[in-house]
Parts: C-alpha cells; sequence; structure tokens
C-alpha cells in the first residue's frame, strides 16, 4: 500500500513497529466517540433516538448532529456543545502514540511536518489528476457518496489513493454495482471492489458481526450518489444496488473514470461510466462538456 | 480618634482561595426501601479584589467549573467546612496540570508546530472543558492549520464561553476574530464581533474590525456606517483612513453603474 497514512508511514520509516501502530489504532478508537454514543453517553439523547437518526442517514446525506436538529431530538445549542466535546476528546493517531509513549514529543512534531509536506504533494497531484478526468464532476460526487456511507455505517475513513485504474482486481474478494437511470440521457454505472480487510470494517471487535453488510453501506452509497445528481436536476430513478463478483464489478462501469482508495483497514476500487444514449461519457452541467 | 486597621504596605491582604466542602442530604427509594443518602461535594471558593467571594463546583477533575455562586463570608463560614487538602493534593495539582498544557501549546502554536499544539490544549481542555485561552488557542491553530470547519466548532464554544470576552482575554479574542476573517469566515466573524459589540460598545479597534468585515462581503454601506462610528471615538484612528478610501471608491463604483444592472452595494 502506497504511503498514505500516517501510521503506515511511520512503520515504513522504522520508527514505530506494527504491534505498535494496532495499539495506537486500538486507543484511537476507543477515544473517538461518535456523535451519537456521546449524546447518549451525557443522556442528551436515548438510544432510541440515535438508532432513529442512523436510520434517516440510511436514505438522507446529511451529518447526524443536523438530522437530530431537525428531528426536535437536539437543540443547536446543545449540538454546538456535543461537536465541542467530541472535538477535544477525539485523538489523531500521531496523538496516540505520544500518549502510550510509542514516540517523543520532539520526533512526532518533525515526523508529522515531514508527512504532512508529502501529503501536500499529494493532494495536489490527485487533484490535478481528477480535474483531466472526462468525467469528474460525476466521478467527485460518486466518490463523495462513498466516502460519507463508508464512514458513517462501515467506520471506514477513505482517502483516494490514487487516480486512475487499480494495478489488479486480484486483490479485491468483494463487488458490488450501483446503477442509476437518467431520465432521458442515459444510464450511470458505478463498480465498487474492496478486498477481505475493508469488508471487515465496521466491526467492534473480531467476534462480533458488522453493523451494516457492505450491500447495505453499498446501497447508502447509491442513495447519495442518487441524491447528489439530482442537485444537477438530473432527477434519476432510485438506484438499483447488487453484489457480484469484482471483474463484474469493474465490466459494469469499464471504460470510465477510476480511482483507487485506501483506508487504514484496505483498499477499494471506485469505477464509473456514465453512458448517454448515443454512448458517449455523459457530463454534469457546468462540468465543461454540455448536459448530458 | 480610632486608628483603621490596614495592612502594611506592600503587603495585600489574605483572600480567601481554596476548598470547602458541603454534605447534601437526599433521599432514595420509595416506602420501605427508603433511605437517607449524604454526599460531600466540594467547591472551589475565591474572592476577588472587592472582596466579594465565588464559589463554583469541581467537575471530575477537581477544576472549577460551571457558572458561579456568590455568597457573603458569613454564609461560607456557616455552610461550608475548609478542606485544604483536597485543595493542595487535588485542585492545584489539577489547575498547574492545565496551565502547563496550554503553556506548552501555546509554545507550540508560536513555533508553527500546530499538531504538537493541537495536542497539547485537547490535554488542557479535557480537563477543563471551560478553559477560555486553552479554547482560543485550539481555535487559532485550527484556523492557522485553514481547517474552517473545526475552527467553526470552537467558534461556536467560544462564543458562548462566559469570560471569553473578559479584559483579560482581549489580544486573544482580537486575534481570533482578526484570523476569521482572514480565513473568509465572514458570517462568523461578524456573528463574533456583534457578539463583543452586544458587550464593549465604544472600541474603536471592534467597530473598525466590523467595518473591515463588512467591506470584504462587499456591504460596503454598513461598513462605512461602522468605520465613521469608530472614527468618531478615535479621528486619528491610523487603519481607518486606508479603508475609507476603499469604501468611498467601491460606493462610488456602484453609484456609477446603472440602475438594474446589479452590481449595487448591498
Amino acid at each position: 500500500m502506497s504511503v498514505n497514512f500516517l501510521g503506515r508511514f511511520l512503520v515504513q520509516e522504522g520508527v514505530i513497529t506494527e504491534t505498535q501502530l494496532v495499539e495506537a489504532a486500538l486507543l484511537q478508537e476507543r477515544c473517538n466517540r461518535r456523535l451519537g454514543e456521546l449524546a447518549v453517553f451525557k443522556e442528551i439523547l436515548t438510544e432510541e433516538q440515535v438508532a432513529q437518526v442512523f436510520d434517516a442517514q440510511r436514505t438522507l446525506d446529511a451529518p447526524f448532529g443536523e438530522i437530530a436538529v431537525r428531528r426536535g431530538f437536539l437543540t443547536r445549542k446543545d449540538l454546538h456543545a456535543l461537536l465541542f466535546s467530541q472535538k477535544i476528546g477525539c485523538r489523531h493517531l500521531g496523538e496516540c502514540l505520544l500518549m502510550l509513549g510509542h514516540l517523543s514529543r520532539d520526533d512526532f512534531a518533525l515526523l508529522l511536518e515531514r508527512y504532512q509536506g508529502r501529503q501536500r504533494v499529494r493532494a495536489v497531484n490527485v487533484a490535478y489528476l481528477l480535474a483531466g478526468s472526462g468525467e469528474n464532476a460525476v466521478l467527485c460526487l460518486a466518490w463523495d457518496a462513498v466516502e460519507k456511507a463508508f464512514a458513517r455505517f462501515a467506520k471506514a475513513h477513505l482517502k483516494i489513493e490514487s487516480v486512475g485504474a487499480p494495478p489488479g482486481i486480484g486483490e479485491f474478494e468483494a463487488g458490488f454495482c450501483i446503477e442509476a437511470e437518467l431520465a432521458g440521457c442515459g444510464t450511470v454505472h458505478l463498480g465498487l471492489a474492496a478486498n477481505c480487510a475493508l469488508a471487515d470494517s465496521g466491526q467492534d471487535s473480531p467476534d462480533q458481526e458488522p453493523a451494516m453488510d457492505h450491500e447495505d453501506v453499498c446501497r447508502v452509497a447509491g442513495e447519495y450518489f442518487v441524491a447528489g445528481l439530482a442537485k444537477y436536476g438530473l432527477a434519476p430513478a432510485p438506484a438499483k444496488v447488487w453484489r457480484t463478483e469484482p471483474a463484474q464489478a469493474v465490466l459494469c462501469a469499464r471504460d470510465g473514470g477510476a480511482l483507487l482508495l485506501a483506508s487504514p483497514r484496505g483498499r477499494m476500487g471506485l469505477w464509473l461510466n456514465c453512458l448517454d444514449e448515443a454512448g458517449f461519457p455523459c457530463r454534469l452541467p457546468g462540468d465543461g462538456g454540455g448536459v448530458c | 480618634m480610632p486608628v483603621q486597621s490596614s495592612p502594611p504596605e506592600n503587603q495585600t491582604p489574605e483572600r480567601i482561595k481554596g476548598v470547602f466542602s458541603m454534605v447534601k442530604e437526599s433521599f432514595v427509594g420509595t416506602g420501605a426501601t427508603r433511605k437517607k443518602m449524604s454526599q460531600t461535594v466540594h467547591y472551589f471558593a475565591e474572592e476577588d479584589d472587592r472582596g466579594e467571594i465565588t464559589v463554583r463546583a469541581l467537575n471530575p477533575h477537581f477544576i472549577p467549573s460551571g457558572p458561579g455562586k456568590r455568597v457573603t463570608l458569613e454564609e461560607l463560614l456557616a455552610n461550608f467546612l475548609p478542606d485544604p487538602m483536597i485543595y493542595l493534593h487535588k485542585v492545584l495539582p489539577a489547575m498547574r496540570q492545565v496551565e502547563e498544557s496550554v503553556e506548552r501549546a501555546d509554545r507550540h502554536r508560536n513555533q508553527g508546530e500546530l499538531f504538537t499544539a493541537e495536542f497539547d490544549y485537547k490535554e488542557a481542555l479535557s480537563l477543563d472543558e471551560e478553559h477560555v485561552r486553552a479554547t482560543f488557542g485550539l481555535g487559532l491553530t485550527y484556523l492557522d492549520r485553514g481547517e474552517n470547519d473545526n475552527a467553526a466548532i470552537v467558534f461556536h464554544r467560544v462564543i458562548e464561553l462566559e469570560h471569553a470576552f473578559d479584559a483579560a482575554h482581549k489580544h486573544l479574542f482580537n486575534e481570533f476574530g482578526i484570523r476569521l476573517r482572514k480565513n473568509k469566515m465572514y458570517p462568523h466573524a461578524l456573528r463574533y464581533y456583534f457578539r463583543i459589540f452586544t458587550k464593549i460598545k465604544d472600541d474603536d479597534h471592534l467597530l473598525y474590525n466590523i467595518s473591515r468585515t463588512l467591506f470584504e462581503m462587499c456591504r460596503h454601506r454598513p461598513a462605512r456606517h461602522f468605520l465613521d462610528k469608530a472614527m468618531a471615538i478615535d479621528p486619528e484612528l491610523k487603519e481607518a483612513a486606508a479603508l475609507g478610501k476603499a469604501i468611498e471608491a467601491e460606493l462610488a463604483k456602484s453609484e456609477k453603474k446603472p440602475k438594474g444592472k446589479g452590481g449595487g452595494a448591498r
């Protein structure tokens, strides 16, 4: 895996061991509470209310707090106080390594600076490559939908590792297709393939069932993607989502834009193809290529 | 003629500062299982230079927190018991730890080590969520890093903090407002300045900063209104002349534009 996450970077630099990284990641997971968990802990929300908000989030692309406020479960003031508590309790991986004594303060500042420097270069490259993609705005919408769905329902924080087709499909074990019909404009196909390590994310412990299986998470991604397209006035029908072999997922969206995504737990490939009735890649209004 | 007793010169009078406890009694259960419970609650009492005593509850980390309550010396002595051991062994070390974390964080921020600064500010805030300096410091760290979403979370906290706009923190609250504007968080900057304006109406720099923010939001007429207010307080205000010229130039431009084509000063 390319150097995209601080932990991996520190292991590759020989500053920490793999075991220390796992230890820090576990501490981080314990420290970083989700807003709903924190609200229940502080007795501001009940578990039932949290479940209702999560349920709404399956079809509505909005932050947890916003939905809770809209439903009258939280006041705006409560939300701000909760967000602040969450922020000061939140620990980055580097901070957990400091707390565990695996990293000294001097090393922390120095290494972080180097890591950030590399990240800045990568961010520019990814932005440049993304801008060069034929279907960049649709690809950005797809990325946004997938990123949010996996963060909210699979506890997997994805980053774009590279733009372009991943080197090999062989590393992926699960595939999913998302298909959205655009009235009079053709069809958008989104193919997703993930490896097992990522498919296991969302579990709090190895013997626990994931909160939501991958197909459901992809269904949420589909809902968010379709909602994103609707903002451009494309009025798509509800997305169809099905599980398939990784190779089939690639095939259903071949010849379009592709992204290689990574989380600390694993990788994911995202392929996108949107074809209009004449078979040309369609673009979003204002995407430099006219309306599909 | 009676001699008024006064402390010797160069010696400040001893003021009350320490932990006091109170036993609170309550009933739990009902019927046959109903029983009386007593619980010792600790408070931090501090006398200010006007001789007024304020008591505040201690949080689970032994840091005074929450709203203060004014009591008289007689009430304090009648209702509370001094608890110096808690003060010496729990409260003082905790308060020292918070101050050390904030000082370290400020040092890191001044050296541009923003991630280490964030870590230390959060360490301080995890013990004392109401620490004004640490809250501003954390907000400024996020603004320095260009993380406006995180800065907005701290902004909402700052405007709720009771003592954020006390004179003691003037340089911090000024810096925070300026950084909000520089990061183009205009609605936040404006709301922030008006929050201070509710407390301090006659600060020429505050009025200038409101004007500057409005100018950058292309709201030229209200910008001129607030600049005039600032200059009424201090006609020599150094930065005001340049801003005044810029506002006038923009207003002249919008007046020249034909009506109905938009672009007029809002």
